[in-house]
């Protein structure tokens, strides 16, 4: 691929919401995480990084829109802290980066990546939550 | 008949005209939504959902995934402060002040996006490893044979593109001049 920084790890998750929501879960490295995702067609449709996120790891859930109103709306689903990012289409690229703030940290960078999950929600959503207000 | 020639024609020339100019566009690239300071273009919308139509096709054509604005902003240059076109064979001054952000990271590339082969193995800088003055402005000198300070090798390829790219930063869409977004500056101080 063309044009990539090479001061950063980078992990690609190709998913596929056909069958269900992806839950997505990225460890923060030390220096600077951010989660981009894109259309089939490779439209930049969102970006979060370590700092929005606030947390030690970025979690959300990726559905498409239909799959959102079809959630039950009760409390815990409209919770703020449940980052839930609607997907303009069925399939798409989600591209993971850590940066390698100097080349001997590109290691780490990876190791951070090589924890992160992509996957189909496999239990009902929303009964897990993340601890709250940790910096 | 004549006039079904005539209709014919004129038809055809739009053709021509329609598609040459967006074969222009994409492969030169565009100024729409385009934000320059000094040498540098950035184009903040295409990391956005509303992307113009001329972007999308350069972006789907060249294969490249734009930085998503929640993620940073990509400004590119491929000629110096006078728009002398970048040469790997000269020595180029990159120096000032970049604009706010947490993290940035100049790199070198080929015109086709790739990395430039070293023995070092340096393909650009990141804001934390670069060696700055007393008052915070740094200096990069680009060049095929090594320089002191911070030293940015091209392999001697005759032309290059420069990205400066700003992650967690204030600077996208809404801005406009050098003011919101100081640029370092770009200056050949000589050809070997």
């Amino acid at each position: 691929m063309p044009f990539m920084d090479p001061a950063f790890a980078i992990a690609i998750c190709r998913y596929d919401l056909s069958g269900g929501p992806i839950k997505l879960t990225v460890p923060v490295s030390q220096a600077y995480t951010s989660v981009s995702f894109y259309t089939r067609n490779e439209i930049a449709y969102y970006a979060i990084n370590d700092r929005s996120a606030g947390k030690k790891v970025i979690e959300l859930d990726l559905m498409t829109e239909p799959q959102h109103e079809d959630l039950p709306e009760d409390e815990e689903v409209t919770a703020a802290d449940r980052l839930i990012i609607d997907s303009p289409s069925t399939t798409g690229l989600i591209v993971m980066k850590a940066l390698a703030a100097e080349p001997g940290l590109m290691q780490q960078a990876q190791a951070s990546l090589a924890a992160a999950t992509c996957a189909p929600q496999t239990e009902p959503p929303a009964k897990t939550e993340a601890p709250r207000g940790r910096r | 008949m004549r006039l079904i020639l005539i209709t014919l024609t004129a038809l055809l020339l739009a053709t021509a005209v329609g598609v040459g100019a967006t074969w222009m566009t994409t492969t030169r690239g565009t100024e729409i939504g385009a934000l320059t300071i000094g040498a540098w273009t950035a184009r903040p919308r295409t990391g956005t959902a509303d992307v113009d139509p001329y972007s999308r096709a350069t972006i789907v054509r060249n294969g490249e995934l734009p930085i998503g604005t929640g993620d940073g902003v990509a400004f590119t240059a491929t000629a110096d402060d006078k728009k002398k076109a970048l040469d790997g064979r000269c020595d180029v001054v990159v120096s000032g002040v970049t604009p706010p952000a947490r993290f940035w990271t100049l790199t070198l590339y080929d015109r086709n996006g790739h990395l430039v082969a070293n023995t070092l193995q340096r393909y650009g800088f990141t804001s934390q490893e670069i060696v700055r003055q007393s008052d915070g402005t740094f200096e990069i000198h680009i060049a095929s044979r090594s320089r002191s300070g911070n030293w940015l090798p091209t392999g001697g390829i005759e032309r290059y593109a420069l990205m400066l790219r700003l992650y967690d930063t204030p600077v996208g869409v809404a801005t406009r001049t050098q003011r919101d977004a100081p640029m370092p500056t770009i200056k050949t101080v000589g050809c070997s």
